[in-house]
């Protein structure tokens, strides 16, 4: 059984995560990336940017090209053709971010300044 | 004025049980065991229900936040927190379990700690850490009732430092895992954590040589200590003669003289 008896579920929260609506900005070369990259990939497709926990700051950005998520608790903001997901339980992390794209040989890509960071890492790929 | 050491009482504990009332925590959910490790010093293995893991979580800087036994249950995993407070940590693991309908959720009305001395019987399904203090004559006792929670005496702090325990003075960002005695769980093949960078410069360039020593004397002492072999800073207040204090390398265990009072250091391998 264990010492919790299988189930946690009648536990009260420690953690409500809050949710936001999510407003973002996309600049004209990264709309242009975002084209270029997804392409090959059919209407149902959509790129969704996501925070997870880890990194060396605390969270750490990721971007997929995935298949329209069925379940509920996503947003979508439509860029061009193409349709950017959040989860809402990313929403208040990564509300107000500017996704741009710099076309350099070293530390190019997709670029994320993010107005609710106190900090990031020296990659770019984690903040706090 | 020559203190006698050996007359110094080390507490009455027969028969001691001790609450430990800071909180506890369930996280439950898919993945569990590697979103604590994303945030970890040490990865989470999964394991079967009732065993025990460690976790230390650090800042950015590679400073200590929180250093939470792991139990493993079939309801997910239970963090024992070290910290008075919830930790704001929780939030980044609420946040990645919630996308996959897991949660975090406060345990500590139906989870009972208890230090105990390690001959106590033991018997039913409660789970215990065994050999913790500076002598590995204590225990830790997890429990889903509380009969048998006495907190009278000693105190949490009494106890914490007369055997090395961690507490919050030795938590929130002020000092590096290594300094406080938890250096055998820095493991950096465990990949990006917050702090991993310090922790792997440090690793590389200029390893951590200072340790935690508890300190035992007749007389408060305060501040900095220092001796032929090198600086202690205390850290602790002093309680019931007993403080903490974080040495240089030079520094070994043993009684010195310090100003006509004798001062004895011991080595805390492995804080609880």
């Amino acid at each position: 059984m264990g010492l919790i008896g299988g189930s946690g579920l009648g536990l009260p929260m420690a953690v409500e995560v809050e949710i936001v609506e999510v407003s973002i900005e996309v600049t004209d070369t990264a709309k242009i990336a975002i084209e270029k990259s997804m392409s090959e990939d059919g209407e149902g497709s959509v790129l969704v940017i996501s925070a997870e926990s880890g990194g060396c700051s605390g969270y750490m950005y990721d971007m997929k090209i995935v298949d329209r998520p069925n379940e509920e608790g996503y947003q979508s903001i439509s860029v061009g053709e193409r349709t950017i997901m959040i989860h809402d339980r990313d929403s208040n992390l990564l509300n107000g971010i500017v996704l741009d794209y710099k076309d350099t040989l070293m530390g190019g890509g997709f670029q994320i300044t993010n107005p609710n960071a106190d900090r990031s890492c020296g990659c770019g790929q984690s903040f706090g | 004025m020559q203190t006698d050491l050996a007359a110094v009482d080390s507490r009455l504990v027969d028969d001691m049980n001790l609450e430990d009332s800071r909180p506890t925590t369930l996280i439950e959910g898919d993945d569990v065991e590697e979103v604590l490790s994303s945030i970890s010093t040490v990865k989470i293995e999964p394991s079967y229900p009732g065993s025990v893991s460690r976790a230390v979580i650090c800042d950015p800087v590679g400073r200590t936040i929180d250093a939470p036994y792991v139990v493993h249950d079939e309801a997910g995993l239970i963090l024992l927190h070290l910290c008075d407070g919830k930790p704001e940590y929780l939030s980044s693991i609420a946040r990645n379990l919630s996308k996959k309908g897991g949660s975090v959720r406060d345990a500590s009305l139906v989870i009972s700690r208890v230090f105990q001395d390690g001959g106590a019987p033991e018997q039913g399904d409660d789970i215990f850490i065994h050999s913790i203090g500076i002598e590995n004559d204590f225990k830790i006792r997890i429990s889903s009732d509380d009969e048998y929670v006495d907190s009278s005496s000693p105190s949490f702090l009494d106890f914490a430092l007369a055997q090395g325990g961690i507490t919050e003075y030795h938590l929130g960002g002020r000092y590096l895992p290594h300094e406080i005695g938890l250096s055998e769980f820095i493991k950096l093949e465990n990949g990006c954590y917050p702090g991993q960078e310090i922790h792997a410069r440090l690793d590389s360039r200029n390893p951590v040589t200072k340790r935690l020593v508890r300190i035992r004397c007749g007389k408060n002492l305060g501040g900095r200590l220092i001796t032929e072999d090198g600086k202690l800073k205390i850290f602790t207040p002093f309680v019931d003669f007993f403080a903490h204090a974080i040495a240089d390398e030079g520094v070994v265990d043993g009684v010195i003289n310090h100003k006509g009072i004798d001062v004895e250091i011991s080595t805390i391998h492995s804080a609880f």
